[in-house]
């Protein structure tokens, strides 16, 4: 249980309507580990993480979680199995309070995790300050510790985070990249979407460069941004 | 026709209490679009279904309250049957194909029971308990009436009660403002939504049986009634409890008052007032946030 592959993508194609948005895309993401995924925008990294959760179908490639294909499962199926998916627009539930939206997504895991409502509001006191408020009272850098929050206390073997930064002002995306840190340290993995590079390289273990549907590259944090040629075609930074 | 407190009084009740009528039928068809975008006009098929099998019930010996208590159960396991063998197919489909099915089973369903029970209204008779007037506000009102205004009432505090402050309330509103989210927190949307579907079912088959013993019990009372559900639907905003409390007692006082001031416009003053609130709130008085278009 302390080795090996958590999740594992295989020869991942999926369609949205007619358009082949991935096409072909491998990639694993260790225990432990964290793991980027990078590229510009319409490379396909929110309809991978779309096709892992199953909110979208993928056509063919197989899945594996814990060495179990996916393959049949529903979303909260998935979700109880322990994926967490922290979504882009963070989707913060606008008739729950804010202790609600945490509610509804407890869950005491085999594994472990420790995360209770307690522990919540103790970890994120701008929370517990606002727990009776409406989900969507809160600014925009509260909501996305909010929607990191509800991911946790469902206790998950994995986070997927969908651009957590998007949107942030600096010092927020800053309490964000340390907030990661903090729970990579802990030994927290996590499949992270990010267009913030210099966060990205700086969470992430092992980045995967996505382009036009498939993978590009695939190697350390060190190594690509070491990377010029790279980061130039692919990312453009 | 000088003005007559008195009547004026009892109108309001008789307003009220079919304003408790059209919410028990309300929010059921309500709550299953805001959860799952589906528009289950059957819901009617199923009010009729349960009048007649109280007026059933009553024949063979059982008192109102027997029917009350099992006619809408009986009325609920058909409907959950109907969803999951006929309309669980259309849940995909766009509004257009729900409605053409559900309106099939509307056809269908006046048709069946026509040919069990013919064509000719069935009475079932009001309850010994409720059936002496009662005196309140100065005037002699039935007491049946009255009940069905504190049973209205009751089911209206309880449902608030049930949506606010327990968890399987925070799943619906949750399932109701993101469907997606909320699965890919673990939560069993499908599940969620058989279980608001069959008390949605439950009430509409208690509206049904307490109809019965005031407006009869006759083929196409469910298309009668359907529509002006569907009005206060529109009125009060899908997906929420307030919307459909709002919109029942708008278009239950429309309909009453205009009956008597207008009789020969009685249903122009219903579409009035949904032409009014549709210019202002095209989304309805209090919808669910999903539907305000700002959430």
């Amino acid at each position: 249980m302390t080795s090996g592959n958590l999740l594992a993508v295989d020869n991942l194609h999926t369609y949205l309507g007619d358009s082949h948005i991935i096409q072909g895309v491998s990639f694993a993401v260790p225990r432990g580990k964290v793991v980027a995924l990078l590229g510009r925008n319409g490379a396909g990294k929110t309809t991978t993480l779309r096709s892992i959760m199953r909110l979208v179908p993928p056509r063919s490639g197989t899945i594996t979680l814990d060495g179990k294909t996916t393959e049949g499962l529903r979303t909260y199926e998935l979700a109880r199995r322990g994926l967490a998916f922290v979504q882009e627009t963070r989707a913060i539930f606008p008739s729950l309070s804010v202790e609600e939206n945490l509610a509804i997504a407890e869950r005491k895991a085999a594994a472990g995790g420790g995360w209770t409502l307690e522990r919540v509001f103790n970890d994120f006191p701008s929370l517990a300050a606002r727990r009776n408020n409406g989900g969507t009272q809160l600014s925009g850098g509260e909501q996305q510790m909010l929607a990191i929050a509800r991911a946790l206390i469902a206790n998950p073997q994995m986070l997927i985070l969908d651009e957590p930064s998007e949107g942030l002002a600096p010092l927020i995306v800053r309490q964000i990249a340390d907030l990661l840190n903090k729970l990579k340290s802990e030994g927290m993995t996590m499949l992270l979407v990010e267009q913030n590079f210099a966060l990205a390289t700086e969470v992430a273990d092992d980045v995967v460069v996505l382009g036009k549907g498939r993978v590009r590259w695939s190697g350390t944090s060190a190594q690509l941004r070491a990377a010029d040629d790279i980061r130039h075609t692919w990312l453009g930074v | 026709m000088g003005f007559d407190p008195q009547f004026f009084a009892e109108q309001l009740l008789n307003s009220l209490q079919f304003a408790m009528l059209l919410f028990l039928l309300a929010i059921g068809l309500s709550v299953i679009f805001g959860l799952m975008d589906y528009l289950n006009l059957a819901h009617g098929t199923i009010y009729m279904l349960a009048a007649y099998l109280a007026f059933s019930l009553t024949q063979l010996g059982g008192s109102f309250w027997v029917a009350l208590a099992f006619a809408p159960l009986a009325a609920t396991a058909i409907g959950m049957v109907l969803y999951l063998l006929l309309l669980k197919r259309a849940e995909t489909e766009t509004h257009l194909v729900q409605v053409l099915l559900t309106v099939g089973v509307i056809y269908a369903g006046t048709d069946i029971l026509r040919i069990i029970y013919g064509d000719l209204p069935k009475g079932v008779n009001q309850p010994e308990l409720f059936a002496a007037p009662v005196n309140i506000f100065g005037i002699t009102y039935p007491g049946y009436r009255l009940f069905i205004i504190g049973l209205g009432l009751v089911t209206q505090i309880g449902l608030y009660f049930a949506l606010e402050r327990t968890r399987l309330g925070a799943l619906v509103r949750a399932g109701v403002d993101d469907r997606q989210t909320a699965e890919t927190l673990g939560v069993n949307i499908s599940a969620v939504f058989m279980l608001v579907f069959a008390i949605g079912t439950y009430l509409a088959g208690v509206a049904g049986v307490v109809a019965a013993p005031i407006f009869g019990v006759y083929p196409g009372m469910d298309a009668t009634i359907i529509i002006l559900v569907l009005i206060v639907v529109v009125v009060g905003g899908l997906g929420s409890l307030k919307g459909a409390i709002l919109g029942s007692l708008l278009i239950g006082f429309a309909d009453t008052f205009g009956k008597i001031l207008l009789p020969q416009f009685a249903m122009v003053m219903i579409y009035l007032v949904m032409a009014i609130v549709l210019i202002f709130r095209p989304t309805g008085l209090l919808p669910a946030r999903r539907f305000t278009g700002a959430g």
